[in-house]
């Protein structure tokens, strides 16, 4: 068992700042921070190949046998690491079956695909373990998705 | 005209034999990422939560299309209620409404009080909130819409 902190900052400029690159959604500057201590007592990490058919990035079944709402799951941090301009999105969802098909933008559309990481995109989410996280891609890239699962403490 | 907003992340521990919160690991870990998003809007409220499950966000409210790296954006979410007379794990899920505390494959995740996330979100389905109890201005979102999102 251990204590991991995850910080989270996001800061924009105001609304017409020079020069414009650098220019927020908002009128005014905002800046938002959060902070917390979670219990963990597993981590794991790896580096995955990518290419255009879905695959298991965690599987729940390597954790738990039966999902507890607060008590059983863990964080995680997933990071497309391709080269930026490189255009290689990455999905995660929560699909068994048919990611790719949403993937490929075919006219069937459900509740599968939970978000899209453009090159050097991040996301740092709880997992509660209800169903295998999965991975597509819109091409095939080496080294190109990091992940970490961080296990909260009293979920095995 | 490109709106930008910077999402900056750490996840720091000590290692495991630190006597002052030790980490889960034998080595220090210092995870340290940043990035710049291109958003066309900003949706932010705080909402009362309760044992009763409402949409959080309404998809087609926000897009009629879910291309897959145009349309969306990023959710940010927290737990208020730490350090309240009455807290709450907040149930977020992805789908239809629904209870989300039992085994239910809707529910993506908890947070229990002060946790929070920061994720995308494609708006292929809707956002769905439950909670372990009543509390008022429990839950914090703010929803960042990528810019070419129809």
């Amino acid at each position: 068992m251990g204590v991991i902190t995850p910080t989270l900052t996001l800061t924009s400029k105001a609304a017409g700042s020079s020069p414009a690159s650098d220019a927020g959604p908002l009128s005014f500057a905002f800046q938002l921070s959060a902070t917390d201590t979670l219990s963990i007592d597993q981590v794991a990490t790896k580096i995955i190949d990518v290419d255009g058919t879905h695959e298991v990035l965690w599987d729940a079944s390597d954790y738990i046998t039966t999902s507890a709402a607060g008590s059983k799951g863990g964080f995680v941090y997933v990071k497309n690491i391709t080269a930026e301009g490189s255009g290689r999105n990455i999905m995660i969802g929560t699909a068994n079956s048919g990611l790719s098909d949403e993937v490929d933008l075919t006219a069937t559309v459900d509740a599968e695909r939970l978000f899209t990481l453009q090159p050097g995109e991040f996301a740092f989410f709880p997992w509660d373990m209800t169903f295998d996280l999965y991975e597509d891609a819109n091409g095939s890239t080496s080294n190109a998705l990091e992940t970490w699962l961080f296990v909260r403490t009293g979920t095995n | 005209m490109a709106k930008y907003i910077t999402p900056a992340l750490t996840l720091t521990s000590n290692s495991h034999d630190a006597t002052t919160n030790p980490g889960p690991t034998s080595s220090p870990l210092n995870i340290s990422v940043s990035d710049l998003i291109d958003v066309t809007e900003v949706r932010s409220f705080v909402i009362d939560v309760s044992t009763t499950n409402v949409q959080l966000i309404d998809a087609s409210e926000i897009a009629s299309s879910v291309a897959a790296g145009t349309d969306g954006g990023f959710l940010y979410l927290r737990n208020l209620t730490e350090g309240l007379a009455t807290t709450a794990d907040i149930y977020i899920g992805h789908g239809t409404d629904g209870a989300l505390e039992g085994t239910t494959t809707t529910r993506l995740m908890t947070l229990k009080p002060g946790e929070f996330s920061f994720f995308g979100y494609d708006l292929e389905a809707d956002l769905i909130v439950d909670a372990s109890a009543s509390v008022v201005g429990a839950l914090e979102a703010m929803y960042f819409v990528r810019t070419g999102t129809a």
